[in-house]
């Protein structure tokens, strides 16, 4: 295998950020320079930022190739990825496989930024937000024009189509894209003026702007072809949809008519690769460039051929107790099982391959209110504190629980070590696995008996703290997996509100960590990992970025994929 | 003979419908909401319960196998809410990619495996024939996948002589196609070629040890003729049993070996269809293999019986 050069550069926003493998021991170099960032030559090259170590302060992406030489425009950029993007309808897509492909086809209002920290201007040219927040006036690129379709031909973009597709995406949207409770309607002011307005004001609000659920989108096309529009979208993006083979591959083609930076590539081809070790074969003959969300021992493989780049994910893996009904309603025991645990060792345990790393608190990294001091507030491995305290709290010969999971090898690993741990304490744990969809539907409203002790998961959301502490805290949600403890408190609730309807981020912040002090000293439950996003990343490959929330960018503002020939 | 053929086709039915029976019953009892799995855990109740109303799964579960078979006697297989296809659109689609591997893998087994078992009759007792015993007695025990994986290993990434997986593009000519197939049929044809072999060789060393081929060598016919024309004849019948169970295999052998392959075929098509608790889809893949399967084991029988006119459809 070649030697290569992966060259991470961590951009301005972040200051303090430790850059080391996310699993490959405790190397870590502190970086405070705004770009070069460091540079490693080694055959088993993994560039990662450290959230476990003392910064906490994750760097949002990766990017990876030779930053020095000229870009070279041509190629297909082949991806493969473990499973069939479904329907690709803006208001209808559900995982990661359909977002991966879209992202390159539709274009948003406001695109994630590469640190993953904030939203920048995408489609839109400049906006304002009124005093009240209910009001958002806004201007479009007037150079945007629709890809080729079967009912519109180059088209241009105009605010009719915003207002079309952001009410559509709330009216039709499965899964919420658009906070559509509190967003009202678009109105139409000219073709390229329009205002956004809202029953209420949300923070939140632009985030979702930028989530290709909320995607602009042609009224002809979308209705053109009713159903089957998942399979034949069309959009204003860099590349255009050109075939959908089922369970085979999807094509994209350069879109001639894009109106930012052409790409570099000709195209790009997602392939349907099941097995991740079939993945990283295909990616040393070259047939294929980046291999996405690989699993299990490929990645060490990966590591071991020096083309693996793994990034923590935002989303946080966490054990959660019943806070309503059983032993674990009590805080005190809480406190004694969180005690209990070694955590470090846990982690470390479970994610073998480095697939993972330590967390600390119900809120990601990533975002810009979490606060590094914050992680003293879990307690510290104790276990004959963790005794005492039972005893304390009226076990002192412990008591029978249990834990619900998902059949996966690295929860299943994860309950392993929580009944080990417990069990040093008198507290004998059943493990109950189970399908996802099984396991959710054991799992909703388990607040309200004491059958399900504590559940595990993982949860998801983009930076904002409301994808995390509203999920985690509001009475609001306790109907759904991520509250499905049952944490309801009215003093926190308020403050949730009241921190949604703010637009100001510093405003925000302080109110957010006075909700953090709060709920992490009631011991919800352990917020222990975020699992690593794993590539695969072929040496022609150049200008990739890889992003905490591992989105295929082929051509963004901020990035321009090209190969080497 | 005809009347013969009609009277298997009509019995196919009672067999089908037990079929249609046990799969409704069995994939109503995986665990899970197939409207969850859909629409995803942060779906709204409302949400659920449309998709449900729309997937009539709010009905009881004998009115939902009436409409059921209702829509199969209309010729309705159902629409796959995973896919958003007809269930029937898609399996036509699928199928043809699954059969030309099976087949393919089949004709490799066949004719290697025949070969090889003639080889080892002949030389029965031989090292020749201990090797080739041994061989089959690997290629039986060995697993598919594991299998695939040491092949891909060795063949596309250390030699890079064939590609790692996909099924090739017809508009890059017929030899990308046949090049992407070599590595998946062969791994399919391990275990049906194995059996072939160790059928034909116990045949074989019977017909051979029998006084009519005694008698052909004493009149001085030239031994190829004595094996490959007289011999061969008469060891065939048992083979045509085997490879009946065999296509069965290799069809089942061909769902894991599609997956490690990214071969969109049956396989990959089931497997999503089981993950995604898309009812009509599975309950329609089901269908179509047992018809494949009854229809196949009904070509054999009456290849049987042009082979040995003795056996009377029975």
């Amino acid at each position: 295998m070649k030697k290569r050069r992966l060259v991470a550069l961590a951009t301005a926003a972040v200051m303090t950020l430790s850059l080391a493998a996310c699993g490959g021991g405790g190397s870590s170099t502190t970086d405070t320079t705004a770009a070069g960032g460091a540079a490693e030559e080694s055959s088993g090259a993994v560039m990662t930022p450290d959230a476990g170590a003392e910064g906490q302060t994750l760097a949002g992406s990766i990017k990876i190739g030779d930053t020095e030489a000229e870009p070279v425009d041509g190629g297909t950029l082949v991806v493969s990825m473990p499973s069939a993007p479904r329907t690709m309808d803006p208001a209808q897509y559900t995982t990661v496989y359909e977002s991966a492909v879209m992202n390159s086809v539709l274009d948003t209002l406001f695109v994630w930024n590469e640190d993953y920290t904030d939203v920048i201007p995408n489609l839109v040219t400049d906006y304002t937000i009124s005093d009240d927040g209910l009001s958002y006036n806004m201007t479009l690129r007037d150079d945007v024009y629709f890809q080729d379709g079967q009912y519109v031909k180059g088209r241009k973009m105009t605010s009719e189509d915003v207002k079309y597709s952001l009410e559509r995406s709330k009216e039709e949207s499965p899964t919420d894209r658009v906070c559509r409770d509190f967003f009202d309607y678009v109105e139409v002011v000219s073709d390229t003026e329009f205002i956004i307005h809202m029953t209420s004001p949300a923070g939140p609000f632009l985030n979702q702007l930028a989530e290709v659920g909320a995607a602009i989108v042609p009224k002809e096309e979308v209705e053109g072809w009713g159903d089957e529009f998942g399979s034949h979208i069309v959009g204003s993006g860099p590349f255009t949809l050109e075939e959908v083979v089922t369970d085979e591959k999807v094509v994209l083609k350069k879109n001639p008519n894009y109106w930012g930076e052409a790409p570099h590539v000709d195209g790009v081809e997602f392939r349907i690769v099941t097995d991740s070790n079939q993945a990283i074969n295909a990616v040393q003959t070259g047939e294929v460039d980046i291999a996405m969300y690989l699993q299990g021992e490929a990645i060490k493989r990966a590591q071991d051929a020096g083309m693996l780049l793994q990034i923590p994910g935002s989303g946080i893996t966490y054990m959660r107790f019943n806070l309503q009904q059983g032993p674990t309603a009590d805080p005190k025991v809480r406190e004694a099982l969180t005690m209990a645990v070694d955590v470090d060792s846990m982690v470390a345990g479970i994610y073998q391959y480095g697939e993972g790393t330590r967390a600390y608190q119900p809120l990601t990294a990533y975002s810009w209110a979490y606060k590094a001091e914050n992680n003293d507030l879990v307690p510290a491995y104790d276990p004959e504190g963790a005794k005492a305290l039972l005893a304390e709290a009226g076990y002192p010969d412990g008591f029978d629980m249990t834990l619900y999971i998902s059949s996966s090898s690295s929860r299943e690993k994860m309950a392993q070590m929580l009944q080990y741990y417990w069990g040093e304490i008198g507290v004998n744990l059943e493990i109950v696995t189970s399908t996802m969809a099984e396991w959710s539907a054991s799992v909703v409203d388990s607040w309200q008996s004491d059958v399900v002790n504590s559940y595990a998961v993982s949860w998801n959301s983009n930076p904002d703290p409301y994808g995390y502490l509203d999920k985690f805290f509001n009475t609001q949600t306790i109907h759904a997996s991520s509250n499905a403890g049952g944490y309801s408190n009215e003093e926190i609730d308020a403050k949730l509100v009241e921190a949604f309807s703010l637009t100001d981020q510093e405003e925000r912040t302080a109110i957010y960590d006075e909700i953090m002090k709060q709920v992490m000293g009631e011991y919800t439950g352990l917020y222990y990992a975020y699992e690593c996003r794993n590539w695969a990343v072929s040496d022609r490959v150049n200008d990739a970025v890889l992003r905490a929330d591992s989105q295929m960018l082929v051509t963004t503002p901020f990035n321009n994929i090209w190969l080497a020939q | 003979m005809v009347k013969l053929i009609l009277k298997r086709i009509l019995q196919m039915i009672p067999t089908l419908l037990i079929v249609v029976t046990i799969t409704f019953c069995l994939t109503r009892m995986l665990p899970g909401d197939p409207a969850v799995a859909i629409l995803g855990i942060e779906a709204t109740d409302e949400d659920i319960a449309a998709l449900r109303e729309e997937m009539n799964l709010d009905k009881s579960l004998p009115e939902q196998y009436v409409l059921y078979l209702d829509d199969l006697a209309h010729g309705d297989f159902g629409y796959s809410y995973s896919y958003r296809q007809d269930v029937l659109g898609l399996i036509i689609s699928r199928i043809p990619n699954t059969i030309s591997l099976t087949l393919v893998a089949l004709a490799i087994a066949a004719i290697i495996g025949t070969a090889a078992g003639i080889i080892a009759a002949v030389k029965q007792n031989t090292i020749v024939d201990y090797i080739v015993m041994l061989l089959a007695l690997v290629g039986v025990s060995m697993p598919n996948f594991w299998l695939a994986l040491m092949l891909v290993l060795k063949f596309s990434v250390e030699m890079n002589l064939l590609p790692v997986m996909g099924m090739g593009d017809m508009s890059k000519g017929i030899g990308d196609v046949v090049i992407h197939m070599i590595l998946p049929c062969v791994c399919l044809a391990s275990t049906p070629m194995a059996t072939f072999a160790r059928t034909i060789r116990s045949s074989m060393v019977e017909t051979l040890s029998s006084d009519y081929v005694r008698c052909l060598r004493a009149r001085g016919v030239r031994e190829w003729k004595v094996i490959c024309l007289h011999s061969l004849k008469n060891a065939l019948p048992p083979l045509v049993t085997v490879l009946g169970l065999q296509i069965a295999g290799t069809f089942t052998g061909a769902i894991i070996t599609e997956g490690i392959f990214s071969w969109p075929g049956m396989g990959t098509m089931i497997n999503t269809a089981i993950n995604n608790r898309d009812y009509s889809l599975i309950q329609g893949a089901v269908l179509f293999s047992a018809i494949m399967f009854v229809f196949c084991n009904m070509l054999v029988d009456i290849a049987y019986m042009i082979l040995n006119p003795k056996v009377k459809g029975a």
